[in-house]
């Protein structure tokens, strides 16, 4: 999980703005997959999830206008569970939305982490606010997964075998 | 001296063509043929003649047996006659194995050391014979050795001033100090004074032309300047008989030019090089042989369908497989138009002269560039390999119009479809033109595609750019006029254009047509090079007869079509065109 | 390694291209991908002034998923092609990319001698131990004992093939390993790569999810090596030699000098080259 320390807001803001862009990144992977597999319900659910996100980041980037914020490299967090899901071609909605909510609580325990840790109140006070959303979020997405029925057993059933390209 | 005249066979001579000498020197191991040949050559070229010299020897790469074979002349000369008019030999070692190269005849003077037994094979030739004290007389001279002995008598028969002799040794042998070039020129006069004592034979002295800028060049170094000339900075080298001298003529002298050559892994990693370097932006080229050649196919086609301009030269040899890797052949063509998978349409040119290997080679960078695509050059052992005395080439510079974009565009799509079927073409470090090359189909954007539509208008392009340039006059040699043409290329062109001129002097009118341009063809052109022909013999040294066989594929040839295919290694001889020739008329 | 000018406000995405990537959902190139993106945005590297290089495999389809310039050359030639770009244009950045067959088998012998050359250059090897796009072969670094192939019933019997070793035998100047299930350990691996001079190899485990399903295990295998990069090939050569392919980080840092021939700027003119032919 987190290898640096949050002490400061701006420490906040830039994490939390790096996993939101990685979250965004891969559910636009995940569509574009989606697209050419021709799994085109999926791809509607990663587009919907990576503007909700995207739509997350503005709001944190304009938390963060008058804050200059501390670059993090890529190696510097190990923010495993959001970027290291992988799809698959016959996901169903149910599968779509279930990694979403995997995501999303993982991210909501690392606010709470956070939140617990020796920081200053303000900035506790800011994690706790992304450990709600993250919360929030997650609400909404099991709502949203039981519009779905549940996958069958041998939903992942491929009935050819793989293609030869080259 | 004894004369064996008795047993030769009858004299070949034909009336008045070109005036010439023709000398062989042989010798083994060690004996120095090869550089009294080569200064031999120079040192005809400083009195003011032309002339040419081929190397021919044994499979060892030390002490075999080995010939210089020498061909003077007031004019240019591109072939050998076969005949030869003078044969000196050190020793004679082994020499029977140059018998089918060395033709003599009862006119010929046959030279050989004091105590020396002249092979059976060689003198039942016919010729004079006269011995020479070479190495007694080279002992005689501190640091004296028989081959400047040898070269002393030769220049002396021959009536080459020791003057001009005098400046090449004192030139090529600089490095060694005064004290070589002293032992070097006592053999010499002490050659020419022995000489002296050999009947004159007035038929021998030529007489020299005037004197202008002459060089002294191989097919391959022509092909090396041709090569920076068309603008050539990259060259990525694998060795191969008889290709190498091109790149180690290269190596440094493309240094000078601010170009780099890189020793390659194998061939397959030299015409990958060059595709890479050429993506870079830097016009590239690779010299090899057929067997190289056929090891670079599959990445010929991938500068073919990346549209990357590369230009591999193809100095033929004798094949299949290893072959015969010393001597010429023209038995390359197929691979080199036929050789690619898919419809892959490039370039094949093949120069007609050592000279033409510099414009030729030149020329195939411009066309690689202009047209984006692959050149293959046809040189060969014999125009590679071989030493001539020529004018200094003109100086031709083209204008390349390939890599088009240089900045920004907006609407850059590599592989464009366009009128002229050339696209545009950036190089790496312009900004907003990034593109990735792609040997598998692709769309104008250059992403990969298996549609039907993106293959047939990428089909079409790539053919189209190439049919519809004008290559104007450069596509072959046309020459004379008359109702019997001969048709021809590569090294073939030499003999094939010595035999019309035997045959004009006897007042037939032969038309030349020697073709540079071999893809794509241009049947237009040679239809109307051969308006009125009612007879073509088709010259070429391969045994398959696969210039016949493209001509008839490509081409409508009007009127009666002989084929005159011979393998090599034996050069083709002005004689055996000739000879063909007349026995067709006769027929 | 000195870039002519930079881009600093490039972020990860802007070095991807438009092109969406054919590979199977669940592959490690994905993640590949992403890391190369990642290494290029923390060295700010401007997109115009990169090339990558592949030949032909399902990793070698790459280059056109990447804003920079490429090249998708044939099966197994993705490194003389790198090494003529470098050699002719010393000022881009230059990577070749592809796969184990691809990189190990075809262009076994180009591997050998990129690693002796050592051209500045950093060449990734997405290795599955397998043949995707032929529908799934045994590569050079399959076991013995995989016995999926129709080409080769009841396992290959052939002893894999060691890419770090031979790497380190054959002169590479880098040598490291990374994995597509963590991908941004791989990215610090590829910046350290490319910032590396000479001839750096970074064997990149990528599972196949289509042919080798089991290498979804790869992710609980990996772990960083516990050791630092050493300078003496004597000491990589034990590291290499005992480690069990799950190893991640950089092994090997060689400290011998790029090969890049000196291309002149002041030159001379053709005619000069000329007078060493007149009589």
């Amino acid at each position: 999980m987190s290898e640096i320390s949050i002490l400061s807001k701006a420490d906040l803001l830039a994490r939390t703005l790096t996993m939101l862009s990685e979250t965004v990144d891969r559910y636009e992977l995940f569509a574009d997959q989606m697209d050419v597999v021709n799994n085109p319900e999926a791809a509607d659910i990663f587009r919907w999830l990576a503007e909700k996100q995207n739509n997350r980041t503005q709001v944190v980037e304009s938390l963060s206008k008058d804050t200059e914020l501390p670059h993090i490299s890529p190696w510097d967090y190990n923010w495993d569970d959001a970027i290291n899901t992988s799809a698959h071609y016959m996901m169903t909605p149910y599968h779509t939305l279930s990694l979403a909510i995997a995501v999303e609580q993982s991210a909501a325990k690392l606010f709470l982490q956070i939140e617990q840790s020796e920081i200053s109140s303000d900035v506790k006070k800011m994690a706790h606010g992304f450990a709600r959303e993250a919360n929030d979020f997650c609400a909404q997405l099991e709502k949203k997964r039981r519009e779905y029925p549940m996958p069958e057993k041998g939903w992942d059933e491929d009935h050819d075998p793989p293609l030869m390209l080259e | 001296m004894n004369d064996f005249a008795s047993l030769a066979t009858p004299p070949t001579q034909h009336i008045g063509v070109t005036r010439s000498l023709s000398i062989a020197m042989l010798g083994s191991g060690g004996s120095g043929v090869m550089t009294a040949g080569g200064q031999l050559l120079d040192a005809a070229g400083q009195a003011g003649w032309y002339g040419m010299m081929t190397r021919s020897s044994g499979p060892q790469i030390r002490g075999g047996e080995a010939a210089a074979l020498l061909r003077l002349s007031p004019k240019p000369v591109e072939t050998h006659k076969g005949r030869f008019d003078i044969l000196l030999a050190i020793d004679w070692l082994n020499a029977d194995r140059f018998v089918g190269e060395i033709i003599l005849d009862s006119n010929s003077i046959v030279i050989g050391d004091q105590g020396g037994t002249v092979p059976e094979a060689i003198s039942r030739m016919g010729g004079r014979y006269v011995e020479l004290p070479l190495s007694e007389l080279a002992k005689g001279i501190s640091g004296g050795r028989p081959n400047m002995v040898a070269l002393g008598a030769l220049a002396h028969l021959i009536g080459l001033p020791i003057d001009a002799l005098e400046a090449v040794l004192t030139k090529s042998l600089s490095k060694k100090g005064q004290e070589a070039v002293d032992a070097s020129m006592a053999g010499v006069r002490a050659g020419a004074e022995q000489a002296s004592a050999v009947p004159d034979i007035p038929d021998f002295k030529v007489e020299a032309n005037a004197k202008q800028e002459r060089w002294s060049i191989t097919g391959n170094e022509a092909a090396g300047l041709g090569a920076i000339r068309g603008g050539v900075r990259f060259v990525a080298a694998y060795p191969i008989t008889p290709g190498t001298e091109i790149l180690e003529w290269l190596a440094p002298n493309l240094k000078k030019v601010g170009g780099v050559l890189v020793q390659a892994e194998d061939e397959l990693a030299s015409i990958n090089q060059l595709i890479g370097g050429s993506f870079g932006g830097t016009p590239s080229l690779t010299a090899t042989s057929g067997p190289g050649l056929a090891l670079m196919i599959e990445s010929i086609g991938l500068a073919v369908a990346s549209e990357t301009p590369v230009v591999v030269v193809d100095v033929m040899r004798g094949g299949p497989s290893t072959g015969i890797p010393t001597k010429s052949e023209q038995s390359d063509l197929n691979i080199a138009i036929y050789g690619l998978h898919g419809d892959a349409p490039h370039i094949v040119v093949a120069p007609m002269s050592i000279g033409d290997c510099l414009f030729t080679t030149q020329w195939a960078t411009h066309l690689a560039e202009t047209l984006q695509t692959a050149s293959i050059v046809l040189s060969d052992q014999s125009l590679g390999q071989t030493r001539a005395l020529i004018d200094r080439p003109a100086d031709i510079a083209f204008v390349s119009g390939g890599r088009s974009i240089t900045s920004r565009s907006e609407d850059f799509k590599r592989y464009a479809v366009n009128d002229s079927g050339v696209s545009p073409m950036s190089i790496p470090g312009t900004v907003g033109c990034q593109y990735t090359a792609d040997g598998l189909e692709h769309s104008p954007t250059g992403t990969p595609s298996s549609r039907a539509e993106d293959h047939i208008q990428q089909l079409n392009k790539r053919k189209r750019k190439l049919d519809q340039f004008d290559y104007g006059d450069h596509w072959a040699l046309t020459e004379g006029e008359g109702e019997i043409a001969v048709l021809t290329w590569g090294s073939s062109t030499g003999p094939v254009s010595e035999a019309i001129d035997m045959l004009r002097a006897e007042g037939y009118k032969v038309r030349l047509i020697s073709m540079r341009l071999l893809l794509p063809a241009q049947p237009q052109r040679l239809a109307q090079a051969l308006q009125g022909v009612e007879r073509t013999l088709i010259v070429e040294q391969c045994h398959g007869a696969q210039f016949h066989h493209y001509l008839r594929a490509h081409y409508d040839l009007p009127g009666e079509i002989r084929s005159m295919a011979i393998p090599g290694p034996l050069m083709i001889r002005p004689d055996d065109v000739y000879s063909e020739l007349k026995a067709w008329e006769n027929a | 390694m000195e870039m002519a000018n930079t881009c600093p406000s490039l972020k990860a995405k802007d070095y991807k291209s438009g092109t969406k990537p054919v590979w199977c959902p669940g592959c490690g190139d994905y993640s590949v991908l992403l890391a190369i993106t990642k290494a290029m945005a923390e060295m700010s590297l401007s997109p115009e002034n990169v090339a990558l290089v592949s030949g032909i495999g399902c990793s070698s389809r790459l280059p056109a998923y990447l804003n920079v310039y490429g090249f998708h050359a044939v099966h197994g030639r993705a490194l003389p092609v790198a090494t003529g770009l470098k050699v002719s244009r010393p000022d881009l950045t230059v990577l070749a990319a592809g796969g184990d067959g691809d990189g190990f088998s075809i262009g076994g012998n180009h591997f050998m001698h990129a690693c002796r050359r050592n051209v500045d250059m950093t060449y990734i090897v997405m290795d599955n131990q397998v043949y995707g796009m032929t529908k799934g072969q045994a590569s050079p670094t399959t076991d013995p004992d995989w016995d999926k192939s129709k080409l080769t019933p009841g396992g290959t019997k052939i002893n894999p093939y060691y890419p770090l070793v031979i790497a380190l035998a054959s002169g590479a100047n880098f040598i490291a390993r990374a994995s597509s299930t963590d991908p941004n350990g791989a990215a610090k691996v590829l910046v350290d790569a490319m910032q590396h001079p000479g001839f750096s190899f970074v064997h990149m485990l990528s599972p196949c999810v289509t042919f080798r399903p089991e290498q979804k295990d790869w992710k609980k295998m990996v772990r960083a090596a516990p050791v630092e990069p050493t300078t003496d090939p004597a000491v990589a050569a034990k590291r290499l030699m005992t480690d069990d392919n799950f190893f991640l980080g950089t092994l090997y840092k060689g400290n011998r000098a790029p090969y890049q021939p000196e291309l002149k700027t002041s030159v001379e003119h053709i005619s000069e080259l000329e007078k060493g032919f007149i009589l």
